[in-house]
């Protein structure tokens, strides 16, 4: 993801930087921990007096660092961080997020399972933020027009979902809400199909998307039989493709999932200090609120509500597709979600 | 009605799965007086063995369940010659003989991971299921529900008809008159080590079959495990065997309740451990106590 700052920064500087100067840019890695995030930010913020920061990565780290931000007045902009509990947060002042939050993905969701005409839903979510936050979004989303018969939270770290599913068997829903991860996900999968849950559809989030779902044959033959998901992602064509291929030039590597968001969030910045003509982060903050709207970003487009979240984002429908002996994510289409 | 049956199967997977690997623990605890807690790597060990067998699609239940159960007896043998057996001689006390068995479950876990790598792996055989009225079933849990039968019938048969069924019994009774008595307690405790963790081995298969397998496999589950020997009555077979069953009921039927207040399942093993608390109150010795 850092590539795509670079290649943000270099576009800059090699246009002339910004109010006359060069752009210096500075890396630490966060390790995606907050505690590492937090000593990282405080490095930049007292040694190399940087005051305005790209980060940070996860939803766990803001949650650490965000407080401190805002007690100095510098500037966090998150590409990365989804999960709907930093809205509302009281150190938002001086946090922005270039990426949609997961209310978007709760209600894209839910849309999926209205379309297909479910009337009766199980949602079964891990027991954190992640999980819980998605499960409240889907179910307000659904808003009575498919009934919810019950909510069950479960340990990603128990690894036997026997009875969870049991459940769901003897409620006999037309749907599934699946939100967790790529290790729980597999077990539950395997046994799901082993009580014959594939006669159900499943609708699964980002969590459970990945290639290291297949290491589990049954969970891969599962996953093709039953499941539809959701993920994050980048608009085709315009922008996002000019980008591309600026990216796959200097870099000779697609880009990877939050490489839009991050490009957005530095040229963002850079465009507001230009606007403002400092780099002082109160002044800005407030260019970004006026920038962020209906800014046509790499990552499609792009406003920010009054705390600084974004208000719309793009999410793709995938599906498991079995080639021969080999099992593949599919693109069915992307949504835009408000 | 169906749903009913449903979760009594599942009581009877989790249960059977108890059985097998809480066999070993409390048979050795009846001869040697402490609880061993390498039995939780011996479980995973076994899981580990199954997979040698179990990686290709085609590959044997059977004979990957025969592999494990060599493999984890010879294990445990080894552990008992080289490291319990010479604590036991300069008359090591309870601690020390437990201590060490954790120590020596941390290499075996460690050694697993090194070997195997620390992230989760899958058995790749995909177990026919069928309906059977309103009950799902899997090939896989019948072979299991089996196997804790075949244990159960076999070890009672061992334990009452036979001469070293008799000694392992006499021993775990009063082992000063085994003694005296001429029973060869070396040779019935090589014999017990061997068989109990053999089970252990045959339970990690299982529970890597119908889960998936990682170096904390037999770890994740010692705890209710330890619940199902005490509750039993630490020493006895027959009381492991309705402990097992009856954990497997409450902990299936927590989760009913759990959801049914709007809490997360993973306060599963609270309620297992509240049954635990509950019998011991009334029958501190256990259900055969």
């Amino acid at each position: 993801m850092a590539k795509a700052v670079e290649l943000a920064v270099e576009e800059v500087n090699d246009a002339g930087g910004v109010n006359g100067r060069q752009v210096k840019l500075y890396q630490e890695d966060d390790a995606t921990d907050p505690a590492t995030c937090l000593t990282a930010i405080k490095k930049l913020v007292e040694l190399n007096d940087v005051k305005l920061i790209i980060g940070s990565m996860t939803s766990g780290a803001s949650m650490t660092c965000g407080p401190y931000v805002a007690e100095r007045k510098v500037l966090l902009v998150s590409p990365s961080a989804t999960s709907p509990e930093l809205t509302g947060q009281p150190w938002r002042d001086y946090y922005f997020r270039t990426c949609p939050s997961d209310t978007f993905q709760g209600k894209v969701m839910a849309k999926i399972a209205l379309d297909e005409g479910l009337k009766k839903a199980v949602i079964l979510a891990m027991d954190n933020p992640y999980g819980t936050g998605l499960a409240k979004v889907i179910e307000s989303a659904l808003g009575g027009e498919a009934e919810v018969l019950t909510v069950i939270k479960y340990d990603p770290a128990k690894k036997d979902y026997l009875t969870e599913l049991t459940q769901i068997k003897n409620l006999n829903p037309d749907g599934v809400f699946h939100i967790g991860f790529n290790d729980d996900g597999r077990v539950i999968y395997q046994q799901a199909l082993n009580l014959g849950l594939d006669k159900m559809r499943w609708i699964g989030c980002d969590g459970v998307y990945g290639t290291g779902m297949f290491a589990t044959k049954a969970a891969a033959e599962f996953m093709a039989k039953a499941m539809v998901g959701t993920r994050p992602a980048s608009p085709e064509g315009g922008k996002y493709e000019e980008f591309r291929q600026a990216y796959l030039a200097k870099f000779n590597t697609e880009p990877e999932v939050f490489c839009d968001t991050i490009y957005d969030a530095t040229k963002l910045i850079l465009d507001a200090c230009a606007k403002t003509g400092t780099d002082d982060p109160a002044k800005v903050r407030e260019a970004l609120l006026s920038l962020g709207r209906d800014y046509e970003g790499v990552s499609g487009r792009l406003t920010f509500d009054g705390q600084g979240d974004r208000i719309s984002g793009v999410y793709e429908l995938w599906a498991v597709v079995k080639k021969g002996e080999e099992y593949a994510f599919e693109r069915v289409r992307l949504i835009e979600a408000e | 009605m169906g749903e009913f049956a449903q979760i009594l199967l599942n009581a009877a997977i989790t249960g059977s799965i108890y059985l097998l690997a809480g066999t070993g623990l409390t048979l050795t605890y009846g001869l040697l007086r402490f609880p061993n807690f390498a039995y939780a790597e011996f479980i995973t060990f076994g899981g580990y063995i199954g997979y040698l067998l179990l990686q290709k699609p085609d590959g044997s239940l059977p004979l990957a369940v025969a592999a494990a159960f060599f493999a984890t007896g010879l294990l445990s043998l080894f552990s008992h010659l080289l490291c319990f057996r010479p604590l036991v001689n300069r008359r090591a006390s309870l601690i020390p003989l437990m201590v060490a068995s954790i120590g020596l479950g941390y290499i075996i876990r460690y050694s697993i991971g090194e070997m195997w790598s620390w992230a989760a792996l899958s058995y790749q055989p995909v177990w026919q299921a069928f309906d059977l009225g309103p009950v799902r079933v899997t090939a896989l849990w019948l072979y299991l529900i089996g196997a804790a039968l075949f244990t159960g019938i076999g070890l009672h048969l061992l334990l009452t008809r036979t001469k070293t069924g008799k000694a392992i019994r006499a021993i775990a009774g009063n082992p000063d008159l085994a003694l005296v008595s001429g029973i060869n307690r070396d040779r019935i405790t090589f014999f017990t080590c061997f068989l109990g963790a053999g089970f252990a081995g045959v339970a990690g298969v299982f529970r890597a079959a119908d889960t998936q397998l990682s170096p904390v496999l037999g770890w994740d589950i010692l705890l209710p495990i330890f619940a199902v020997v005490i509750l039993g009555g630490i020493g006895s077979f027959y009381g492991l065997i309705m402990a097992a069953f009856l954990l497997g009921l409450a902990e299936n039927f927590g989760v009913i309740l759990l959801q049914a207040v709007g809490l997360s399942t993973e306060y599963r093993m609270a309620i297992a451990f509240l049954v635990l608390i509950l019998v011991l109150i009334f029958r501190p010795k256990g259900l055969a106590g």
